[in-house]
């Protein structure tokens, strides 16, 4: 098990703060990296994997410093956000190539497990230009893993792949992460961050704005001043009988939508179903008013 | 993990058009030597006009054309689109990668343009000690220059014009009018070579042999010595900074 | 029948206005892009080390000019440094190295980075696009074919103690000075931009134009020492092909200039530039009319 450490770690360009004072220890397990974009997360990775020097601080694997030290990345994998991959090498050759410069002895063998495990199979002897978005992420990954590496970086692995190919790399991290290794991976999606990590960092403007178990993060996160909209058969029953309990503030009806302030989320969406089996009403919709990912940033920052 | 380095850079390097043109350079150089041998010159002139070609075209113009071209983009095309990265998270040496980097390019500039060289001096005169000086200079400056422009390449990512500039500015104009400079100008280390191995036609112009071969080597360790250093401490941003 | 707001859709005005003023039409955005052209040569508005080569081969050109006119009026006309005749020819090495590092700007980013069909979507054929780029690069080539001379021109004019003798004198050559300085500059402008319509990138088409004169000069210049070559040598040099054309419009002859070495009819020289030229506009023809938008 590998441990990534970072301490009183703060980054700029010129006169331009990346990333502020940041401390925190990654371990085995799946962590993401949450932040809206332009909030620092591929400077720390960057600087995590050993490719920015930290302005002040320190980072270290496992009490090596990962700047300067090649040696660290017999530990590391590392899959970029860019997209460019050698256009004219097919991902068999690509994978390969990285197996071999890992110094590995059956680099042929390892490369086929590792396009195995990310099932590019039959495109893995087509050359990576004529790629798509979700193919070439996953020859970067195969890259990546193919010398089995203790800790995995991943820059925005989900950029590009549908739906089904996203789902199939989420078991291929959790899997990783069963065998007892440390993986990191950044992500602006709240929704996939949610579905594959125990803990998350959460990175706001350069700062580090909440780490640790998802699930209480998520409470903090949730439980704010909140406003649904709803749909319903009859708004004004179903606002009555809602307002008699503790979980709403306030109630507002305009234009046929029923809008309700709450600061309470979770009461509240427990509240709703059985007020409107109390009042006889069928619910059409309801919706969060204001669930953007920045807004939800904002407020975390600001609180 | 050297042949695996080797073998990316060599097919990125040979980009099919690119190495087309670049070889077509250096068949250019030996259509004009045939064109001129068609004419029926007289021995001795042909010892000189050769030597002229193989100087002004073949080491002034071939040599540091392909080498500028090569040695920009060994590394440099790499550094401009992101794909160094998948070379610097390997547990490899940084030292080794500029190395094996600048071999292949070294070779492959040798490759495009010294046969070029000993197949136009052999044609445009008798002599085949002439061709061979001037082609072991070319292979001697091939190094000294895809050292230095590899070292540039790391430097700015507008390389290739700045070499191009320093080539034609530097090499062609001001180490020809200002002979003070041509103590630092990688033409003229060529040119002392070519002279000491040419034979008797191989004329004798420039600085001495050994003062050449010195100037030409401290030149290239420290071009490849800064090339190190940078790409020691080189930084990824990412594509958004 | 009432329709509730959200399913009549409802449009609100926030301010955008519509613009009713007059068009400037074809000509006017042909006017633009020679306006675009020529800063983008010069580097006006960008930083300044995009300003080094330009301002630094004008300069350059311009210098012995400035030089020839300061000894003038300091020593008289005891020495002439510089003849109109030849001036070009000496700058000759700038105009290259303008072309190369210039000519790029204009063209090859627009082909990469796959703006054409912003320009083809204005009243603005394919036509009107080449011709303004050329016409841009003509344009600031003048700067450094005719301004340089003129300067000459000028200083000998003024630094004479009869301005009015000076004048009369010296006015027969103004001809050959402008016509000079046009040939070069529509020459050099058409030559440069086919090659760099031509590549794929900017240090490419730099590294192509600098090929093509460099090879030229050199291959010429053996070729002119070589016996029997004499004749060809000058043709391979597109500088050499000008001062050929240049000497049979106006006269005067270059020492340096591989022209006198060769024995073939001045009237060639004009043949040649002409098919350089007509050359040029082919293959910018050929590119531009095949590439798709």
């Amino acid at each position: 098990m590998s441990t990534l450490k970072l301490e009183k770690v703060s980054r700029w360009y010129g006169n331009v703060v990346a990333v502020n004072d940041v401390s925190f220890e990654v371990g085995a397990g799946i962590t993401g990296l949450l932040g809206p974009n332009g909030a620092g997360k591929t400077t720390l990775l960057h600087m995590m994997a050993g490719f920015l020097a930290p302005s002040a601080g320190r980072v270290q694997l496992d009490e090596t410093p990962t700047w300067r030290h090649a040696e660290v990345y017999r530990a590391i994998g590392f899959v970029p956000e860019r997209e460019a991959v050698y256009p004219f090498l097919t991902a068999r050759q690509f994978v390969t190539a990285s197996a071999r410069l890992q110094d590995m002895e059956n680099a042929g063998a390892a490369a086929s497990r590792a396009i195995e495990m990310v099932e590019l199979g039959e495109a893995a002897d087509r050359a990576i230009g004529g790629y798509s978005k979700g193919m070439r992420q996953r020859a970067k990954v195969a890259a990546a893993l193919v010398h089995d590496p203790k800790v995995l970086i991943l820059d925005e692995p989900f950029n590009g792949m549908d739906p089904r190919q996203r789902l199939h790399m989420m078991d291929l991290l959790r899997g990783m992460a069963a065998d007892g290794r440390t993986i990191l991976f950044s992500s602006h999606i709240l929704e996939e961050v949610e579905r594959l990590s125990d803990r998350v960092l959460v990175i706001v403007a350069g700062r580090l704005a909440a780490s640790g178990d998802f699930r209480k993060i998520r409470r903090l996160m949730t439980d704010r001043p909140h406003r649904f909209t709803l749909r319903s058969s009859d708004n004004r029953r179903l606002a009555r009988e809602l307002m008699a309990g503790s979980e709403v503030d306030a109630v507002e009806l305009r234009d046929g939508v029923l809008t309700v302030h709450t600061g309470a989320y979770g009461a509240l969406t427990r509240a709703v179903a059985p007020a409107a089996q109390r009042a006889n009403v069928s619910i059409l919709e309801m919706r969060p008013a204001d669930e953007s990912l920045e807004s939800v940033f904002s407020y975390l920052v600001h609180r | 993990m050297t042949v695996a380095l080797v073998s990316i850079t060599l097919r990125a390097l040979l980009n099919r058009r690119r190495t087309l043109l670049l070889a077509l350079l250096g068949a250019l150089l030996v259509v004009v030597a045939v064109i001129y041998r068609l004419g029926n010159p007289t021995a001795a002139e042909s010892v000189e006009v050769t030597r002229r070609l193989l100087a002004n075209f073949g080491i002034g113009v071939l040599l540091p054309l392909v080498a500028v071209i090569v040695g920009t983009s060994a590394l440099g095309s790499e550094l401009d689109d992101g794909t160094i990265v998948y070379l610097l998270a390997k547990p490899v040496a940084r030292w080794r990668i500029v190395l094996v980097k600048l071999v292949v390019a070294w070779l492959v500039t040798c490759v495009l343009v010294a046969p070029a060289i000993v197949i136009a001096g052999v044609i445009g005169q008798e002599d085949p000690q002439l061709a061979i000086g001037y082609a072991v200079a070319s292979i001697l400056g091939a190094l000294e220059y895809t050292a230095m422009f590899m070292a540039l390449s790391l430097l700015t990512s507008r390389a290739l014009i700045i070499g191009l500039a320093y080539v034609v500015v530097w090499e062609g104009v001001v180490a020809g009018l200002f002979s003070g400079t041509r103590a630092v100008s990688v033409r003229q280390h060529a040119l002392a070579v070519a002279e000491s191995f040419g034979g008797a036609g191989a004329g004798d112009a420039g600085l001495a042999f050994g003062f050449a071969v010195a100037a030409g080597a401290a030149v290239t360790m420290a071009a490849i010595a800064l090339a190190i250093r940078r790409l020691e401490t080189v930084e990824l941003r990412g594509e958004t900074t | 029948m009432s329709a509730s707001p959200e399913a009549a859709g409802t449009i609100y005005d926030i301010g955008y206005r519509h613009y009713d003023g007059p068009r400037l039409g074809r000509r006017g955005a042909v006017m633009a892009v020679v306006g675009a052209g020529l800063r983008a040569i010069f580097g006006l508005g960008r930083s300044g080390r995009s300003k080094v080569i330009p301002w630094g081969t004008l300069i350059l050109a311009t210098m012995p000019a400035i030089v020839a006119v300061a000894i003038r009026v300091l020593a008289g006309d005891l020495i002439e440094l510089y003849s109109y005749d030849s001036y070009l020819w000496q700058i000759g090495a700038l105009l290259p190295i303008f072309v190369a590092a210039q000519a790029p700007e204009l063209v090859v980013n627009d082909i990469r980075h796959r703006v054409l069909p912003l320009y083809f979507s204005r009243p603005m054929s394919r036509f009107d696009y080449v011709a303004a780029k050329l016409g841009a690069l003509s344009l600031a080539l003048l700067s450094l074919t005719l301004l340089p001379v003129l300067v000459l021109f000028t200083g000998r004019v003024l630094a004479g103690d009869d301005v009015v003798g000076a004048i009369s004198n010296e006015a027969g050559t103004l001809p050959a000075i402008v016509g000079t300085g046009l040939i070069h500059a529509l020459v050099l402008a058409s030559l440069g931009l086919a090659i760099c319509s031509l590549a794929a990138r900017r240090a490419y088409a730099a590294g192509a134009v600098l090929a093509v004169f460099l090879i030229g000069s050199v291959v010429g210049e053996i070729l002119a020492e070589a016996g029997g070559f004499a004749d060809v040598a000058p043709f391979l040099n597109p500088l050499a092909i000008m001062d050929g054309t240049r000497q049979w419009l106006f006269g005067g002859s270059v020492a340096e200039s591989p022209v006198r070495a060769a024995d073939v009819p001045l009237a060639l020289y004009g043949l040649a530039t002409l098919a350089v030229t007509l050359g040029a506009w082919a293959v910018l023809a050929f590119r531009y009319r095949r590439i798709s938008v």
